[in-house]
């Protein structure tokens, strides 16, 4: 082998290993940049977090209010509801009581013109009206009772949730 | 490799932010729909609630004038019972005494039950004003 064959074989050998000592040069730079780029991604994303986590908290916050707004809500219109129909029951009620002493008085009255007139005495005329009238009125008393009762209730429990 | 090993930690590293950035995003968006929400239902708690309070003396009151009326009609059905018991009898004397009771209760009975008529119509027609 001559020198100069020799030679060469050291130049290009050298430019090998110049070029590998680049090219891994390079790559450590490369990997440094990558690393030191995602640590400041990593960094900027714990801020992101941060920033979410008030976010996060305020909206479980904000959507338990919702849900209590809106059940205290429902409330309030259901008792409302209750409320008004007891107050219609119990007006209804009310009329039915006076109705029912009325057409006792009218029982009374017809039993009173009867002994009047001369054609029965006084016991025999309320006997022949009979206590219909008086029953009616005793059970129209009674509904209006309960009536009262349930209107109280409800209109106690209306005022409870209008707070 | 550790060019490669960085790359992919750098690629990881953007999803992780990027994930970040949408969950803050999508956590924004949710609050701001659930403000709205919230003061709708808010806003008509709180109208509701000063509609209720506005007519609670009405409500208290009309407890205790029906709770009154009550009595009234409890006492025209003793006077009525009475009236009766004393017709079948016989003693007229007894049947006038409970018919005069009777009617000293109408002008009263009458009154109370027209007033508690009124407040309660009026009460009714403010309570329609809260359906939803």
């Amino acid at each position: 082998m001559s020198q100069e064959t020799v030679a060469r074989r050291e130049r290009r050998h050298r430019r090998r290993s110049t070029t590998l000592l680049v090219v891994t040069i390079v790559a450590a730079v490369v990997a440094v940049a990558c690393v030191g780029a995602a640590v400041v991604v990593r960094a900027d994303s714990a801020d992101v977090r941060r920033q979410a986590e008030p976010v996060h908290r305020e909206l479980r916050d904000v959507a338990a209010n919702a849900v209590d707004a809106e059940r205290r809500l429902a409330t309030l219109r259901a008792s409302s509801r209750e409320a008004t129909s007891a107050l219609t029951a119990l007006l209804t009620a009310f009329a039915a009581q006076v109705d029912g002493a009325n057409q006792a008085v009218d029982a009374a009255n017809q039993a009173v013109d009867r002994y009047n007139n001369g054609q029965a005495s006084v016991g025999d005329a309320f006997r022949a009206v009979g206590d219909t009238a008086v029953v009616a009125v005793k059970e129209r008393t009674a509904a209006v009772d309960a009536a009262v009762a349930a209107a109280e209730s409800a209109l106690k429990a209306l005022a409870t949730a209008g707070g | 490799m550790l060019a490669i090993a960085g790359a992919a930690f750098l690629v990881q590293s953007l999803r992780v932010h990027a994930d970040a950035r949408t969950d803050l995003t999508h956590a924004r968006r949710e609050l701001r729909t659930e403000r709205s929400t919230r003061s709708t239902a808010s806003a008509e708690l709180a109208k509701a609630r000063r509609v209720v309070r506005a007519i609670k003396p009405q409500l208290t009151a009309m407890a205790s004038d029906a709770a009154a009326l009550g009595t009234l009609d409890d006492q025209d059905l003793a006077a009525v019972q009475a009236a009766f018991a004393a017709g079948l009898a016989g003693d007229l004397s007894a049947y006038n005494i409970a018919v005069t009771q009777r009617s000293a209760l109408d002008g009263q009975h009458d009154a109370s039950l027209e007033e508690l008529r009124k407040t309660a119509n009026a009460v009714i027609g403010v309570l329609d004003t809260l359906r939803g």
